[in-house]
């Protein structure tokens, strides 16, 4: 039912290469740099901890404090990965880090909505359509392992190399996490019609 | 159902309005005031930070070096010991000489180094350790009678004119 997310290659060899002029300006002007790298990255980061945490407050509180830990280690920023991938690594783990301070032996096994604040119906700031809300349901229904790399691959087009430079794992394991999330979400939104 | 291009199922997340346009302004009250000291591998502050701990720890070690050298090498202690030493040895010297002098007699050597000291042999004769008592029992033995000028014992003899 779901189909593979598509790629728009020219914009992301753009993207490519202004990050490569940001990272040799970054020498010179870092302030300037950072900036310019929040306000490009803001509503990407933002979203993609909102994906993972549900509530607005929550992801207001990941977002801001994964441009600050940015902010300080911008000087160990190695040009090896894209700079997106290195903001979306600080970024899931400042999410993740947020929920393990509301369970403290937390693992990627729990379910993410056993995990959230509030739960996706009370939760303010929600719009969509009907499809959206009942997908959003169903995402938030799955392990935490699993719901993350669904988000990335599926909301952010990511390819499994890039996934697993973020998440730390193997290119097999993410695939088998993507398809029996994909599994669990059709499951649930089949018993939802 | 479709997700490709158009067709994609977007979240339905949204900010509050107006929330990206104050995000950097809030973000700023948060940073930290400094960045930090490392600022990138050629800055000068971080070179001048490097020279200043180079010469800190060289400092330190000259001054552990030189404390350490200094506690060894002494001379008061040196001389004391020295002198301890060189006792030692001409000690060592006299009772190898008082041995060879006494053929070993162990009895003659201990007088004479009791003499040498100003101390009397802890071995001394039975009658000069024994009590009074035993002093008298064994002068009565010989006939003598050992008396306390208060013991009133001659108030039995008359004294003859």
């Amino acid at each position: 039912m779901l189909n593979k997310p598509g790629s728009e290659h020219t914009e992301k060899q753009n993207q490519l290469s202004r990050e490569q002029e940001w990272a040799e300006a970054l020498q010179k002007n870092r302030e300037k740099v950072f900036f310019d790298i929040v306000g490009r990255y803001k509503a990407r980061v933002y979203y993609l901890v909102r994906n993972i945490l549900v509530s607005h407050d929550d992801a207001d509180d990941a977002a801001q404090n994964t441009f600050i830990k940015i902010w300080e280690k911008l000087h160990t920023f190695r040009s090896e990965s894209a700079l997106y991938t290195w903001i979306y690594r600080i970024a899931t783990n400042e999410a993740l880090t947020l929920l393990r301070r509301r369970k403290p032996g937390l693992s990627l096994d729990d379910v993410s909505e056993e995990l959230m604040d509030t739960s996706f119906s009370e939760s303010a700031w929600i719009d969509g359509t009907e499809t959206e809300r009942k997908l959003q349901e169903a995402i938030n229904k799955l392990p935490l392992k699993q719901k993350l790399v669904f988000c990335l691959r599926y909301f952010e087009e990511l390819n499994y190399e890039q996934i697993a430079t973020i998440t730390e794992t193997s290119v097999g394991a993410l695939k088998a996490s993507y398809f029996h999330a994909v599994q669990k979400i059709e499951t649930f939104l089949k018993q939802s019609i | 159902m479709k997700t490709q291009g158009d067709d994609k199922i977007k979240h339905p997340y949204k900010a509050p309005e107006g929330y990206f346009e104050n995000f950097e302004e809030r973000l700023r009250e948060k940073m930290p005031v400094k960045a930090p000291l490392f600022v990138s591998h050629n800055s000068k502050k971080r070179r001048f930070a490097y020279l200043f701990a180079a010469a800190a720890l060289l400092l330190l070690a000259s001054f552990a070096w030189l404390i350490f050298s200094k506690n060894r090498t002494l001379p008061l202690p040196e001389m004391v010991k020295n002198t301890e030493i060189q006792k030692q040895q001409s000690d060592s010297v006299e009772l190898k000489t008082l041995i060879e002098k006494h053929g070993q007699n162990e009895e003659k050597l201990m007088e004479h180094i009791a003499d040498e000291i100003h101390d009397k042999p802890t071995v001394t004769p039975v009658v000069m350790n024994s009590s009074e008592k035993q002093i008298a029992d064994e002068l009565e033995e010989e006939g003598i009678i050992a008396a306390e000028i208060n013991d009133n014992l001659f108030d039995e003899f008359e004294i003859l004119p």
